[in-house]
């Protein structure tokens, strides 16, 4: 199967995982490995009680999270996560890239805390800044096509729209939008971003066309997230192969499946 | 040794060194991480030029999980 292209990177899977909300890093671990995703995202924060003299609490981060998340030696997409001005996501980006040695960036930009929504007119001029300094950017949008079209037209090689609100999993929650995105938007690597809840849901944006999907809360908030993580690889893959084989064409009325002509007499008498 | 007050993810703190790279070794700070001074990043590759005053604000940010 073609791979997965980010900005010239060819990936064999189709599944991005978020690292945050897992009950252990162990978890995180398996789901990572057992699923083969493409790449997974992460991010900086402050971390006091380690800069206090005290011990990271907690398996969301320290220095334990991150070598374990190195020694995977799977892509990672830092985020902007957080940021509500061009400024902030600058500063953050150039951290990201001199920490974890990427130029790719996730780039997060709210403009509604409620949400959690991007901001369209600063994404674009972040956008620009952020590819003007050597950054891969990988803008997580609405589902606007316009605004779709104005970062692609920047240079932002990949998209990524959301289905619904980050961690809502409401599944998709404008199908004409998204449909008309892979539509009006054919060369552009699409990755749905945020909002899906369950494996067919995934399934039914890789049916669109989508090129990838990135999960974070619905595998690590499922009763069993490796095993979820799974089951979404494989929804995934089985949207994909759909889109590539073409689904039928929809019909009104019913098409009989078994031939009509030579049926037996007895089965052409009307009730 | 002359020492100041400088701020580290909002803690005030004491310090007697004139830049980064003296303050992280004062620290002892190890492990990942990155800096800010005063809301903007300082590369490694500066932190022995990045000269420290009384009142700056330093940002210290590490790895931690995101989706």
């Amino acid at each position: 199967m073609q791979p997965l292209d980010i900005y010239g990177t060819k990936l064999a899977s189709r599944l991005l995982l978020g690292s945050a909300h897992y009950p252990s890093l162990a978890q995180l671990q398996q789901a990572i490995t057992q699923s083969q995703c493409a790449a997974l995202t992460l991010s900086l924060r402050r971390q006091a009680s380690v800069e206090l003299g005290g011990e990271y609490v907690g398996e969301q981060g320290g220095e334990q999270f991150w070598q374990q998340l190195k020694s995977l030696a799977v892509p990672l997409l830092p985020n902007t996560s957080g940021c509500h001005t061009v400024a902030q996501v600058l500063n953050l980006a150039r951290m990201s890239r001199e920490l974890f040695g990427t130029h790719w960036i996730k780039l997060e930009l709210t403009g509604d805390d409620y949400n959690l929504q991007p901001e369209p007119i600063l994404l674009l001029e972040a956008a620009e800044r952020l590819l003007a300094d050597g950054f891969a950017v990988l803008p997580y949008c609405t589902d606007d096509l316009v605004l779709c079209k104005r970062l692609y037209q920047l240079g932002c090689q990949v998209l990524m729209p959301w289905a619904a609100p980050i961690g809502s999993g409401l599944g998709v929650i404008n199908p004409f939008a998204l449909r008309t995105l892979r539509e009006r938007l054919p060369d552009a690597t699409l990755i749905v971003d945020a909002g899906l809840g369950k494996p067919s849901q995934a399934c039914q944006v890789m049916e669109y066309g989508y090129d990838a999907v990135l999960l974070n809360s619905a595998v690590a908030r499922a009763g069993d997230p490796v095993q979820m993580a799974c089951a979404f690889a494989q929804a995934v893959n089985a949207g994909r192969q759909a889109f590539l084989a073409g689904t039928m064409a929809a019909s009104d009325f019913a098409i009989a499946s078994t031939p009509l002509p030579d049926t037996p007499f007895w089965l052409q008498e009307q009730p | 040794m002359s020492t100041f007050t400088l701020w580290l993810n909002d803690n005030s703190l004491q310090t007697a060194a004139t830049t980064v790279a003296g303050f992280i070794a004062e620290q002892q700070l190890s492990g990942a991480f990155v800096l800010a001074c005063n809301g903007r990043f300082v590369p490694q590759q500066h932190y022995p030029d990045q000269q420290l005053q009384p009142g700056d604000r330093l940002e210290l940010l590490r790895p931690v999980a995101g989706g």
